[in-house]
């Protein structure tokens, strides 16, 4: 299980998370909505070790991680799909995916995972010799989560994975999502399209300017007036 | 024509060794954004250490100590002046300026150890002369040749078979989401410094047999010619710094010709020509294109 207790991240001078505390329970799909520059890819970027707080405590499974380097943190079971995708742009679609195992050394799993992500992702397949900075928007997409997914984790994270995806396409990105917690892998997931995520939610938080404004059940806040203004455009 | 074949072949094996520099410069750049400027140094002290362990053992033995020493030292190098300035976020330019730093102490050092005066190379190597249909050749040659191309085909396979080469390049293409995977860019860094440092000093100890000498001045120069043929193919660029190398050393060949006491200024000729009309180098492409 992961746990944040009031966490403090600072951005070089700007304070982006005041206090925020959260949990992801095992295999569970936990959603964090909120609009641009409330803090939530900070979030996540703190939760994978690439930013360290300044005050607070993340814990994985009882373990202190916060402080831990990256590349600790992912041989723990914690995976990112980060925001902008960062797929690495001159190596092969199926060189990103292996880079996605470099922390891992069973063969036999890192092939059974690469068919898995090849079956959710079946373009992958079709793409796998390709270039990755020669992708589509929405193909880096589905590599940035494919790779995550080789890590093998038992916690992904996921960055605005409907970013720059057509809206036909963003549906299919939720039902897929929604298979991969279905798989057992839990998920906190960070999202501006707070209708189609809270959806899917097991649990959601709102998050404003760097604090926690609201949590409960992806049903709760879906039907929340206030979330219904703020994100949902209305009605 | 036999004259031009003759330069051609000469160009091509002093060529071959300016591409050894240039990969090193190149390596380090593409991950570190940074023209290392003790790597003249670090070739001039590894050759001589290896010079040392050549007059007591072989040549074969001398180039293998010679790498590892220089090897040894750019890790170094790159924990002392480079790795303490990018925790602190300083700006690639005093990074740059602090291998300049670097380079001064190193030969200071060596000047220190060896003395300034110019050391004979022994003869190491079999002096036998063969000719190849028109072209003349001695083992020396081939085995400069030999070594040469062997490890920028070693260096082929390493950055693109293997584990830590598929480290450098998703290193070089975007360090932090390598972290993200498990790859430790910290030690990346200076295994990369330290594996183009291993190929100046094998540059250095065949400039060594090739010249029968080596002093403080020939290394420094050799370290600058690796720059220019870099920067000539495209810095970043592992083809271009071999492709940088080899036409420098023809260009060098050729040029000599006509402006004999001039051999040297070609290289500087050439950088500040291809500065002013293809600054990103032959195979460079303008975003710059790395590993």
């Amino acid at each position: 299980m992961l746990e944040l207790e009031e966490l403090h991240v600072y951005y070089g001078n700007v304070h982006a998370l005041k206090g925020v505390s959260l949990k992801v329970a095992q295999g569970e799909l936990v959603v964090v909505v909120g609009a641009n520059g409330a803090g939530k890819t900070t979030l996540l970027r703190t939760v994978c070790g690439v930013l360290h707080p300044r005050g607070g405590r993340v814990s994985w499974n009882g373990e202190l991680i916060s402080g831990l380097a990256p590349q600790r943190i992912v041989r723990r079971g914690i995976a990112a799909s980060p925001d902008n995708r960062q797929v690495f742009p001159r190596m092969t679609v199926m060189e990103n995916l292996e880079m996605g195992a470099f922390s891992r050394r069973d063969r036999v799993g890192i092939r059974r995972d690469l068919e898995t992500v090849y079956g959710l992702f079946p373009v992958l397949r079709d793409r796998r010799g390709q270039v990755a900075g020669t992708l589509s928007g929405g193909e880096q997409q589905m590599l940035a989560i494919g790779r995550a997914l080789m890590a093998a984790p038992k916690l992904l994270l996921m960055d605005e994975p409907s970013m720059g995806l057509a809206p036909r396409l963003v549906t299919t990105m939720f039902e897929t999502i929604h298979r991969i917690r279905d798989r057992g892998t839990g998920i906190l997931l960070v999202e501006q399209n707070a209708r189609l995520a809270l959806g899917i939610a097991d649990r959601g938080y709102v998050l404003e300017t760097g604090r926690v404004l609201l949590s409960g059940t992806g049903d709760e806040l879906s039907e929340n007036h206030l979330v219904r203004q703020a994100y949902l455009g209305g009605e | 024509m036999s004259l031009l074949l003759e330069q051609l072949v000469n160009g091509v094996i002093i060529g071959s060794v300016y591409s050894l520099i240039a990969l090193g410069f190149s390596l380090i750049f593409s991950i570190l954004e940074v023209i290392n400027f003790a790597h003249g140094s670090i070739l001039v002290m590894g050759t001589l250490i290896g010079l040392v362990v050549l007059q007591r053992t072989n040549f074969w033995v001398g180039l293998l100590i010679a790498a590892l020493a220089s090897g040894l030292l750019g890790a170094l190098v790159e924990k002392a002046a480079i790795y303490p300035l990018r925790l602190r976020r300083a700006p690639l330019g005093a990074q740059f300026i602090s291998t300049i730093g670097a380079g001064m102490m190193i030969d200071i050092a060596a000047l220190v150890i060896f003395g300034p005066k110019t050391r004979p190379f022994p003869p190491s190597l079999p002096a036998t002369q063969f000719a190849l249909g028109p072209v003349r050749g001695s083992v020396v040659e081939l085995a400069i040749l030999g070594v040469s191309l062997g490890l920028m085909a070693l260096l082929q396979v390493l950055v693109n078979r293997t584990r830590f080469g598929k480290a450098i390049r998703a290193t070089v293409q975007n360090p932090r989401a390598a972290a993200m995977f498990g790859v430790d860019v910290d030690t990346v860094n200076t295994l990369t410094f330290a594996l183009g440092s291993a190929l100046a000093a094998v540059a250095g100890m065949l400039m060594g047999v090739y010249y029968n000498m080596a002093d403080l001045g020939t290394g420094f120069l050799a370290g600058m010619k690796g720059f220019v043929a870099a920067v000539f193919g495209g810095i970043g660029s592992i083809p271009g710094a071999v492709l940088g190398g080899l036409a420098l050393g023809v260009a060098e060949d050729i040029g000599a010709t006509w402006l004999s006491s001039y051999r040297d200024a070609v290289a500087f000729i050439i950088l500040i020509v291809i500065l002013l009309v293809r600054p990103q180098g032959i195979l460079g492409h303008p975003e710059r294109q790395k590993v």
